[in-house]
């Protein structure tokens, strides 16, 4: 099956101007991310804040631009895609971002709010968008009522409905969903999941996911990647990952994850992520890293394939090398 | 059970508005012991953070206590003037913010601002104080704790500032935390290691705490108890562990039931109907009865008596001291 999205070694860097244009130093936000994505999977970006999970999500909905690397959209390389083009290609790619109250704009009736896409990328005339807009209410479990209100009459929850609307009315490809559930209560948080996969199923959507909550991750993506100052450290199957983390980042990461079995066997990381101004050479997590070696503060470690879609970059690991299942922090 | 360090016996809150009050809080009852922490939760509204509140007696302007003592060893919180509070605020009951970004002064370095109770409740020297300062930034996990003395809160990230909250709540070395989702702007990883500190510190120094908290699995990390509520009730109160393996109120088990996780991977999640009623729409009966599957006639007249059931205690008409009521 052809991918319905390919990232390959998408660099996003940040340079800081000093004034009078004296450069100083750069942020390497998105430091070569690669992966791509089937038809219809869900697919998980986790990672702490400043990992640049959310900037990798707006590079891949060209809401910035990489600064190397590419982007292809069912075969097609985004860069050679003239402007008129590529503003027809938006409609595939939505993104749905944390905050309801934010992104819609308080001005404006739901109506005005869902149906200026539409005007937007010229679709039908206004008896037709208007059946479209009733259409989408409905997809997210609203009914017209809702046509002429505001913002600000609304719950978080509504809201977020809202949000999603506004990126389905489109009829996109791939929703990227950027801590689109994080602020929302768990019962609230648990309609707009099912909401979510009622979606998927009836649209065939691609999703990408991204949160840093963990058990809402494992709940509903099919596959994860971990990220760690702008780097995938490891990517897999949700089982592979949830299960058998295997870097050690990812291991520390998921055994903090507060769980409703309680914990066992925490792995306590010591200080904060550094900079991503000044980030450490060889391997990102070197300098969090209980297993830590000589080569790791020098030499950037390779991307191996474990077993099936389950690949690492650790220097503990070697390709196609199953003696390290016990390679645990503690 | 040791006696109790923080005992809230039957206190009613309530919001004035131009068209008359509104209770906002109804009838709550808890006690804290020594070296223990309580864990309160449940939705957006439910009253969680308005009870942290009135125990630090920082209601806002149209809120009132209209009823009911809050008994902190042998003083009564509820009937203390401000110059009272003084010497029991930071020193002996201290609370966690959730918003980091409005609880520290922008104009302020952040040594000052972590040691501020320090000055107004111990006679230390500077350099005792900075000493102490930088310790506490330590424990809490704050990096090159040195250089973050002499700088401003917007220096630093949003989780660093949670950090700094609380370092200025745990500095005076209170006997009691009110925490208001102290950790829900954190990391995991970060969230781990405060979780660890709030741990050891109720070992080694007997602290004890209100965790307010939505998230189930935190709760489950540091509790001893958890009470949860909902509209402005206690609907049930127990045992972590009891309420967790066996709820019985029927918004305990739907808020349970609707929390996402690797097991639940595939399934569509329980949702309860309907939404938490408003401040206004609040009747006399059980505020959850609207979106409750096992609605009776008297749930919409009456609000139930608290039922002992072994490790916790339920409020709900489907129960009664003899066990459950068919």
């Amino acid at each position: 099956m052809k991918p319905v999205l390919e990232v390959e070694g998408i660099h996003k860097y940040y340079q800081d101007k000093k004034l009078f244009g004296k450069e100083q130093s750069v942020v390497k936000a998105v430091n070569g991310v690669s992966f791509s994505l089937n038809k219809g999977e869900a697919f998980g970006l986790v990672g702490e804040s400043g990992c640049g999970k959310s900037t990798t999500g707006k590079v891949i909905a060209q809401l910035i631009k990489q600064t190397s690397g590419v982007v292809r959209f069912q075969g097609q390389d985004l860069a050679e895609l003239s402007a008129k083009q590529l503003k027809a290609w938006r409609k595939q790619v939505q993104i749905v971002f944390q905050d309801p109250y934010s992104s819609l704009n308080p001005k404006k009736t739901l109506e005005w709010i869902l149906e200026e896409p539409l005007i937007i990328h010229k679709l039908g005339d206004k008896t037709w968008r208007r059946k479209r807009v009733i259409q989408v209410l409905a997809d997210v479990g609203l009914d017209a009522s809702f046509l002429k209100r505001y913002p600000h009459e609304l719950s978080g929850g509504q809201r977020q409905r809202i949000a999603i609307a506004a990126a389905l009315v489109l009829k996109p490809e791939l929703i990227v969903i950027d801590e689109g559930v994080s602020a929302l209560d768990v019962s609230v948080q648990a309609q707009i999941l099912n909401l979510l996969k009622k979606l998927q199923h009836k649209y065939d959507l691609t999703y990408i996911f991204i949160s840093h909550d963990l058990n809402v991750v494992q709940y509903f993506c099919d596959r994860i990647a971990v990220m760690y100052l702008g780097e995938i450290v490891e990517t897999g199957t949700t089982e592979d990952i949830g299960d058998q983390p295997k870097h050690p980042y990812s291991q520390a990461l998921f055994s903090a994850k507060p769980t409703m079995e309680g914990t066992t066997d925490r792995i306590i990381l010591k200080g904060d992520m550094p900079d991503p101004a000044h980030a450490p050479a060889g391997c990102p997590f070197h300098t969090r890293c209980p297993l830590a070696m000589e080569q790791c503060g020098h030499v950037k470690p390779e991307r191996v394939q474990m077993a099936g879609m389950h690949h690492v970059s650790c220097h503990l690991y070697e390709e196609g090398d199953m003696s390290h299942e016990n390679r645990r922090c503690i | 059970m040791t006696d109790a360090l923080l005992t809230i016996d039957d206190v009613n809150v309530s919001f004035r508005f131009s068209d008359g009050h509104y209770p906002a809080l109804n009838h709550i009852s808890f006690s804290v012991s020594q070296n223990e922490v309580v864990g309160i939760v449940g939705e957006s509204g439910c009253g969680k953070s308005l009870t942290a509140r009135t125990i630090m007696g920082i209601l806002p302007d149209n809120a009132m206590l209209s009823q009911g003592s809050i008994m902190f060893d042998d003083t009564d919180l509820a009937r203390l003037d401000e110059q009272e509070w003084q010497a029991i605020r930071g020193r002996r009951i201290s609370m966690i913010f959730q918003e980091p970004m409005t609880s520290l002064n922008p104009l302020l370095t952040i040594g000052r601002q972590i040691e501020e109770v320090l000055k107004k409740h111990t006679k230390k020297t500077k350099r005792d104080m900075k000493a102490k300062t930088i310790s506490v930034m330590n424990s809490v996990g704050l990096p090159r704790a040195e250089a973050l003395y002499k700088s401003y809160p917007h220096h630093l990230s949003g989780g660093m500032r949670q950090r700094v909250v609380i370092a200025m709540a745990l500095i005076g070395e209170p006997d009691l935390i009110i925490a208001d989702e102290p950790t829900t702007a954190l990391d995991v990883t970060i969230q781990a290691q405060i979780l660890d500190l709030f741990k050891s510190l109720k070992a080694t120094r007997n602290m004890s705490m209100v965790f307010i908290s939505h998230d189930w699995g935190v709760i489950r990390s540091v509790c001893d108890r958890v009470i949860v509520m909902y509209a402005g009730r206690i609907v049930e109160e127990g045992t972590v562990e009891a309420l967790l393996q066996n709820p019985q109120h029927p918004y305990t088990k739907a808020l349970i039931q609707s929390i996402p996780d690797h097991t639940k991977k595939g399934q569509m999640l329980y949702t309860i109907p309907g939404t938490v009623p408003g401040l206004k729409e609040r009747g006399s009966g059980c505020p959850f009865a609207s979106r409750c599957q096992h609605k009776q006639a008297i749930c919409e007249q009456k609000f139930p008596e608290p039922v002992r059931m072994g490790e916790q205690s339920v409020a709900c008409h489907l129960y009664s001291e003899a066990g459950v009521l068919e």
